[in-house]
Order: structure tokens, then C-alpha cells, then sequence
């Protein structure tokens, strides 16, 4: 029993707390940041990431070896950000999957997977960078993935089938890194005129177009696709045995 | 040498997978397992390889019974491997010379000697020159010769093997059995396969498998002529084993010798 | 897909001692982008693109297409920084919403050094990404101490991604006969159902990867050579 749930516990946090985040369209390009924040945000990123290292050892050791699962999940997260989905505004976007943290693992363990989906993304696919992977890893891995989990958590109650808190959870972590990335840009370029603030209030107006509708058409995903997990576990095709 | 009696398993949720099986390696170098889909031959060598602990029975090799502590389940997976049907279960690194060294690597071999053996296991599948290529950059049938060969670097002394050519032209499936007839000098190979020409040419003994029960054993030449035994167990018989009761000629144990009779 | 990686196992400098090849592009992507010369990024875009393109031997065009992805959020990120609110001293400048929006002549100079500089960057990273495959760039992450945790979770999603890809393409070419995307509502059901699905997939894998582990002695590292 033990083991089933930590199987499933751990791609429900993967899935929920990180697949959004990191599949965004959002990427910081390589070089964008001048060296100075690219270097604060990396190391901002270390203790997340060192709590990330210390959780996932801790449970490798007590036997349960999931290192091939968190593999698994990886690849998975990573393919997510090859799918095409269609936006409102008629283009097509890159899904960020879902935003809801989960039990067990919590999203600090995911941090590590984050950025090692980041760092492929960046040197697979071309998005992100390595001198921007601090800043990428902060918004995308970090900040996305817990404002994700805490409002999961916050909204998710006593229901089966938390429609509405895993919509939320979604929407609002993909919002959440949007806004985070729209920050990390304003510090580094701060308005002429209207210093830092007026920046952000330039950064988060110029990708609201495509942010928004993407953060909500995923809070949809989201929630169908957790409908068909729930549905699965239910009809015993998630063969966890 | 590995003996299998009176095996019996059962899954979790009470269901009869394996009844009364014995199997004696003694009966033959190259042993196969026939039998439809979901009789339970993939369960018999989940068995054998220590994966699923029988309900009662056991396993013997060399003459000690399986037991299913870590640390004798490590040292019986030295020496009995099993090589799964399905490449991309098993194989782990985007490297192949990694790929394969990953078991060795386990045992804390050295790395001269580790060396040594990822080259000859590729040899022996045929396979050097994808020992620079990454492992997703290879069709099928390497990845299947690439997977024989990082169970092959172990050096055991039995060898599993689940439909070893499912999924293989008829060319590869030329090299397959080549490779299982080259390999079988150093180790027993126990096979599992729906190929039954396959079947009838390489193995020198065969177990045929019906709901979980052994329906008729024996050389391969006294078991395929059952008619009864193989309908029932849902299987056809091996073309030389046809052309033979058909025409009343000799029985050929090969094509080679078929298309050389001259009557 | 992944056509990088197709490069990176088949170019002209796939064997070339990959510590130089680290040691190139992190000139352009940490000197030059900390010294921030414009001449030293032209300089560096020349270069970068002569070693890829003619040494290497990337094919010019796909080299080029590999800059149109970054292009969109670079355009629109560059005009978000030239343009500024309620300044003085505009070159150009419209009132709209009851705020002036322009840009001066600084704002222009900066924005013209950043895209200098994001496009040296990208020409150093790009020269890396196509000469070196992903196995090299893994151990030479081990040579410079990266906690072994991560290199082997490094091994295991890279070798995932693959497994991945190929379980995506067929369920997605599966879904498009049966016309699975032929518009906005059945695209959103489609792409949900390939993720649940790809997502049991995980489950699915990681039972029958670890059989197969245990068959092959796993002890709990996955160890590399060097």
C-alpha cells in the first residue's frame, strides 16, 4: 500500500507541480540577462534545489528506489513541451500541462527535475539558456510549482474530485511564473522613466495576450486530465500493483 | 543447472497462474517454452528469475533451492539472466558501450575487465559498429542485439530468453538464431516464442504450456507430431513437422536440409 | 524532431576534445556577455557561425532557423525595453491612454547592444548544442563535480525522453487518422487524453523498468564512465 501511494504520489506532484511551468512558452533566451542577475537567480535557486537533493536521497533511502520513476517523469514533462495546443488568439502554444502540487514529495524534489528538464529544453530545443537556466528554474521550477501546491492544497478540502481547485491550481501557477518572469525582466531593465515598477507594469501588458489565455486553456487541460487519472485509478487501468 | 518442481503461483488476488510445473534442465542445452498468449509463460520466467515468489514449489540451481533474500537472489541473477522481449525495457543509458557495462558496473568489475567484455558481447551479437552510436538512433532489431549483449556481458550460465525474435524481419530473425546458436556453446538458453519453426530448429527439448500447466514435454521432433496436444494448446505445428506428415519424407531438422534432399 | 541532437551525434567536431568546445563557448557566453562590446559579439557571432557552419559543417539554413525560435519573445521582450513611459526626451513618441509612450535615443543604443548580445550568446550555445552530443556534455558535467544525483537523473530522463517521444508521435499520429484534431474543442480533448495517457505510460514503464533492473543487479546507482 505504502509503496502504491508513493508511486502515485510522486507523478501526481510531477505532473501537477511542474509539467506547467516548465513547458511554458516563457523561456528567458540565452544571453538576455546581463550576467550580474544571472548570476543572483542561480544562486537563488541553490537552496531550493539543495532541499530538492535532500528530499529525493531521503526517500531513496527508505527503500523505495524511485530513481527510474523520476526518470520517467522527466522525459515525460519534457515531451509535454513538444505538444502543440491550440491558443484563443489562434496561434498555437506549447502546454505547460498542470499546476497542482502534490502530496509525498511536495514540490521540492521537483525543483531538481525542473531544472534538468530546463537544461535540456535549452540544449534540445533551443529554449531557455544556460546563463538564464537561474532565472528559468526560479519562475518555472520554484515559484510555479508552490504557488501551484499551496493553492491545491489551500483549496482542495475534503472533495474527490477538486474540479475547481486543480483549475485554479493550474491557471494561477502558470500566471504565477508569467508574472515571476515579468519581475526577473523588470529588475534587469527597469523603465528609464518609470524605474522598476513601471517596467513590470510594461512586461506583464506585453505578454498578457498570450499568457493569459495559455494559463487558462491549460487550467482546462489540467483538469480533464486529472479527471482521466482519477478515472483510471478508479477502474484499476493504473496498474500500480 | 536449473530445476524447476512442482512450481506453483498464484497472483494477489488469489487467480492460478502456474500449476505443478517441472521443467528439468538436464533434458536439453536449448529449451523451449511454447504456449498462447496469457497461458502464463512470461509468469513462469518472472518465476525463474526470482521476481515472483512462488506459492509452493521451487527453483533449484546447481543443486540449492532459490531463496528469497537479497542477497541470494544476487548471487543466483549472476548466473541466471534473462533477456526481456521488449528492448526499451531494458535498456537504461543513451550510450551503448554504457548500456551495456551497467550490470558489470554493478558488480564492481574492473574497468579493463569491463572493457574486454562490452566488446566481446558485441561481437558476439554481431554488433561493434554501434558502439559509438547512441542507443535512440537504432532501429529495433539493434536495440534487441544491443539488449542481448549487456545481458551477455555477464557471462551467466542460463540464459532467459522471451521472444527473442518478435518483431524481427526475416533477415534478423536469420541473425537471431545464429546468435542463439552461437551462444548456446557457453550457456543454457531457456526460449519463449511464438515462432514454432523457430522453436523446432534450435531447441533440443520443449515444454508446451496450457493454462498454466506443462500439457506435453519432449524432444521437439516427439512433441510437434501431437496434433491433439497442440490444438489444444492453441499452437501450430513447425512447416518441416507438416511437409513431413504430408509427404511421408524424412524428417528434416532443418531448412538447410530440406532444400537439399534430392529424392 | 530533436534534429540538435541529430547534429550534435553527426557533425565534423563530434570528437573533438570537448573541453575546448566548453571552454569556446563559455568565452562568448561569459566574457564577452560580462565585458559587453559590441564589437567583441560581432566578432563572436563571425566566428561562431564560421566554426559551425564551415568546420562542423551544419547545413547554413537549419543553423539560421535555429535563431527563429528565440525571435518572437526576443522582439517583443527588446521593444518592451526601448519603449518608455512618460520620459523626456524622445526620438519618437505617441499619447495614447492618457500616457506618452516613446523611445530615446539611449533606449535605442541598449536595445542595439542587447541583441547584439543576445544573438552572441545564442551563437556560442548554438556552436556548442550542434557539436556536442548530450552524453559528453553529461560526463563533462560529472568532470566539474555536479552532485552525481543529478548526472544520473541527467542519464535516465535523457534516455526517457526518447522512450516518451516515440509513445507521443504514435498516439498522436493514431489520433489525427481518426481525426482527432480537426478543430479547437476536439484538439483540447485530444492532447488531454494523450497526456493521461502518456502519463499511465509512466506507471506502466517504471514497473517493467524496474524488473528489468533488478535482473540486471541494480544496486541503486546508476554509474558512468568517464
Amino acid at each position: 500500500m505504502k509503496k502504491k501511494d508513493l508511486v502515485r504520489n510522486i507523478s501526481l506532484v510531477a505532473l501537477f507541480s511542474l509539467t506547467p511551468q516548465i513547458t511554458h512558452a516563457m523561456h528567458i533566451m540565452e544571453g538576455f540577462l546581463p550576467m550580474k542577475w544571472a548570476i543572483i537567480w542561480g544562486v537563488l535557486c541553490i537552496p531550493f534545489l539543495v532541499m530538492g537533493l535532500k528530499a529525493i536521497k531521503k526517500n531513496l533511502g527508505k527503500g523505495a528506489d524511485e530513481k527510474m520513476l523520476l526518470g520517467l517523469v522527466g522525459g515525460f514533462v519534457f515531451v509535454l513541451s513538444a505538444l502543440k495546443i491550440p491558443s484563443v488568439t489562434g496561434s498555437c502554444s506549447h502546454p505547460t500541462g498542470v499546476g497542482l502540487g502534490a502530496i509525498l514529495f511536495g514540490p521540492t524534489s521537483m525543483t531538481v527535475i525542473g531544472l534538468i528538464v530546463l537544461l535540456f529544453q535549452s540544449l534540445l530545443l533551443a529554449h531557455g539558456g544556460l546563463t538564464t537556466l537561474g532565472a528559468n528554474v526560479f519562475s518555472m521550477a520554484i515559484v510555479g510549482p508552490f504557488v501551484s501546491y499551496g493553492i491545491f492544497k489551500l483549496l482542495k478540502g475534503d472533495k474527490k474530485n477538486p474540479k475547481m481547485a486543480v483549475f485554479l491550481a493550474a491557471t494561477l501557477g502558470d500566471l504565477a511564473t508569467y508574472v515571476m518572469t515579468s519581475i526577473q525582466l523588470s529588475i534587469a531593465f527597469p523603465d528609464s522613466a518609470g524605474g522598476m515598477i513601471a517596467s513590470i507594469g510594461k512586461f506583464l501588458t506585453v505578454f498578457a495576450v498570450t499568457q493569459i489565455p495559455l494559463a487558462i486553456v491549460e487550467g482546462i487541460i489540467t483538469v480533464i486530465v486529472y479527471n482521466l487519472i482519477v478515472q483510471y485509478k478508479e477502474e484499476g487501468v493504473l496498474d500500480i500493483g | 543447472m536449473l530445476k524447476i518442481k512442482d512450481l506453483c503461483f498464484e497472483y494477489e488476488d488469489g487467480k492460478v497462474a502456474l500449476k505443478n510445473i517441472n521443467i528439468d534442465g538436464e533434458n536439453g542445452n536449448v529449451i523451449g517454452i511454447i504456449g498462447a498468449n496469457g497461458t502464463g509463460k512470461s509468469t513462469l520466467f518472472m518465476n525463474i528469475m526470482g521476481i515472483l515468489k512462488a506459492k509452493s514449489g521451487s527453483i533449484e540451481f546447481d543443486g540449492k533451492k532459490l531463496t528469497y533474500d537479497k542477497k541470494s537472489l544476487r548471487e543466483y541473477r549472476k548466473k541466471v539472466n534473462i533477456v526481456f522481449q521488449n528492448p526499451e525495457q531494458q535498456l537504461f543509458y543513451s550510450d551503448v558501450y554504457d548500456d551495456i557495462a551497467f550490470a558489470l558496473r554493478n558488480l564492481n568489475f574492473t574497468e579493463e575487465e569491463i572493457e574486454k567484455r562490452v566488446y566481446d558481447s558485441l561481437d558476439r551479437v554481431n554488433s561493434l559498429d554501434l558502439i559509438k552510436k547512441p542507443i535512440h538512433f537504432l532501429s529495433y532489431g539493434q536495440k534487441k542485439r544491443v539488449s542481448i549483449a549487456g545481458i551477455l556481458a555477464l557471462d551467466g550460465k542460463i540464459l532467459l530468453m522471451d521472444e527473442p525474435t518478435s518483431g524481427l524481419d526475416p533477415e534478423m530473425t536469420k541473425d537471431m538464431k545464429n546468435i542463439i546458436n552461437e551462444i548456446k556453446n557457453d550457456r543454457q538458453v531457456i526460449i519463449s516464442s511464438h515462432d514454432m519453426d523457430l522453436i523446432y530448429e534450435i531447441c533440443d527439448y520443449i515444454y508446451v504450456i496450457k493454462d498454466g500447466e506443462v500439457t506435453a514435454h519432449g524432444k521437439p521432433e516427439d512433441v510437434f507430431i501431437q496434433t491433439k496436444v497442440l490444438t489444444e494448446a492453441r499452437l501450430d505445428k513447425p512447416w518441416l513437422i507438416k511437409i513431413y506428415e504430408k509427404f511421408n519424407t524424412p524428417l528434416f531438422k532443418s531448412e538447410e536440409e530440406f532444400i537439399n534432399y534430392n529424392k | 524532431m530533436l534534429l540538435i541532437d541529430k547534429y550534435a551525434y553527426n557533425n565534423k567536431l563530434r570528437d573533438y576534445n570537448p573541453q575546448a568546445k566548453f571552454f569556446l563557448a563559455c568565452v562568448g557566453l561569459l566574457v564577452f556577455r560580462i565585458i559587453d562590446n559590441e564589437f567583441l559579439y560581432i566578432l563572436n557571432i563571425v566566428f561562431m557561425t564560421g566554426v559551425t557552419v564551415l568546420v562542423a559543417k551544419i547545413p547554413f539554413k537549419k543553423y539560421l532557423d535555429m535563431f527563429k525560435i528565440p525571435f518572437v519573445f526576443l522582439i517583443m521582450s527588446l521593444v518592451t525595453i526601448l519603449i518608455s513611459i512618460n520620459n523626456t526626451d524622445y526620438i519618437y513618441s505617441i499619447h495614447i491612454f492618457g500616457l506618452d509612450l516613446g523611445f530615446t535615443y539611449e533606449s535605442l543604443l541598449k536595445c542595439k547592444t542587447l541583441f547584439l548580445a543576445v544573438f552572441s550568446s545564442l551563437s556560442s550555445i548554438y556552436f556548442l548544442m550542434l557539436t556536442t552530443p548530450m552524453i559528453q556534455i553529461i560526463k563533462g558535467l560529472k568532470k566539474i563535480k555536479v552532485p552525481g544525483l543529478i548526472i544520473e537523473l541527467m542519464i535516465l530522463i535523457y534516455r526517457s525522453i526518447f522512450i516518451f517521444l516515440d509513445e507521443m508521435h504514435n498516439m498522436d499520429l493514431a489520433q489525427r487518422m481518426k481525426f482527432g484534431y480537426e478543430n479547437k474543442r476536439n484538439s483540447i480533448n485530444s492532447v488531454s487524453l494523450l497526456i493521461g495517457n502518456l502519463f499511465r505510460k509512466i506507471l506502466e514503464k517504471n514497473r517493467d523498468m524496474n524488473i528489468a533492473l533488478e535482473c540486471k543487479l541494480y544496486d541503486g546507482e546508476f554509474k558512468v564512465g568517464d
